[in-house]
């Protein structure tokens, strides 16, 4: 079989090609969405938490992630179905085991805050960050490593401005870096 | 030396494999997705599955989601060999045509 120098090249570029689309493709289908889905979250929650009397935090946030759980697990069924991936499957193990892991501390820390609480399953959720971006993207690591480190200066700086700040600078990191790698993506 | 592979060198069946090699190991591609990724009609797609099928390179999975039959396409490690070694083959060629390039200046 004779193929000429061009025509290998064209083959090797088909190739490159095909697999940088598939690797878009499938990477696309997952955090971004997620990351923007819980920013909006956040946003909310934390904005309604500084403005209400602390009592009343269970009722804002309880409706919240029970919103972002179900619409979670809509995306990942509606993503999931095209490309059946080990990964995703290391994706629900890993938050599997950061939901078990923050009632774990939850429990034994016993914050008696709200702030307290929040910074802590701040904490395990960016630290599901920091995992999901060594695995694909880079960007996830980062947001993981900077809202938590916001999140531990803040609590411990400015406490009274701490709900306002993370719905503002956390929420708002989310939301933007999901758009930021859906558009990267493109 | 490795040698070109003529079956995975046809331009469809190569995106195929550049598609299913480019994933995670053990990922299934369904039949949809690869044909909208690579633009190409049912017939044309199922056509070139076959072939890489017969050859071992691919293996189809079919299997019911929400009472939906659907078909899922793999890659085996057989198929992964040989798409490797095509692909060291091609690099082979270009290779050599810069070598000789550069010998000729």
């Amino acid at each position: 079989m004779d193929v000429s120098q061009k025509e290998a090249k064209e083959s090797l570029q088909a190739i490159q090609d095909v697999a940088a689309h598939m690797r878009r493709n499938v990477a696309r289908s997952g955090s971004p969405y997620f990351m923007v889905l819980w920013g909006a979250i956040w946003f909310l929650g934390f904005l309604s938490s500084h403005f209400v009397d602390e009592a009343y935090l269970g009722w804002i946030w309880m409706p919240l992630v029970i919103f972002g759980s179900i619409f979670s697990a809509y995306l990942g069924y509606r993503f999931r179905s095209k490309v059946r991936s080990q990964i995703d499957l290391r994706f629900t193990y890993l938050w599997v085991a950061i939901m078990a892991y923050s009632a774990i501390w939850m429990w034994l820390a016993q914050p008696s805050t709200g702030a307290q609480a929040s910074v802590l399953i701040t904490c395990f959720i960016m630290f599901a960050y920091v995992v999901i971006g060594l695995w694909m993207e880079p960007v996830a690591a980062w947001v993981g490593l900077i809202v938590t480190a916001f999140a531990i200066l803040v609590y411990l700086l400015i406490p009274e401005y701490y709900f306002l700040l993370m719905a503002l600078l956390g929420g708002g990191a989310l939301m933007l870096s999901g758009f930021y790698i859906l558009r990267k993506w493109e | 030396m490795v040698t070109l592979n003529e079956l995975i060198h046809q331009p469809v069946r190569l995106r195929i494999m550049a598609a299913l090699v480019s994933i995670e190991d053990e990922s299934q591609l369904e039949f949809t997705y690869l044909r909208d990724l690579l633009e190409l009609t049912d017939g044309n797609l199922g056509a070139h599955l076959r072939k890489l099928e017969e050859a071992g390179y691919v293996q189809l999975i079919k299997t019911f989601v929400a009472r939906k039959p659907r078909t899922y396409v793999i890659i085996t490690p057989q198929g992964k060999r040989a798409f490797g070694e095509h692909v060291a083959a091609l690099e082979a060629i270009v290779h050599a045509g810069e070598v000789q390039g550069k010998g000729d200046e």
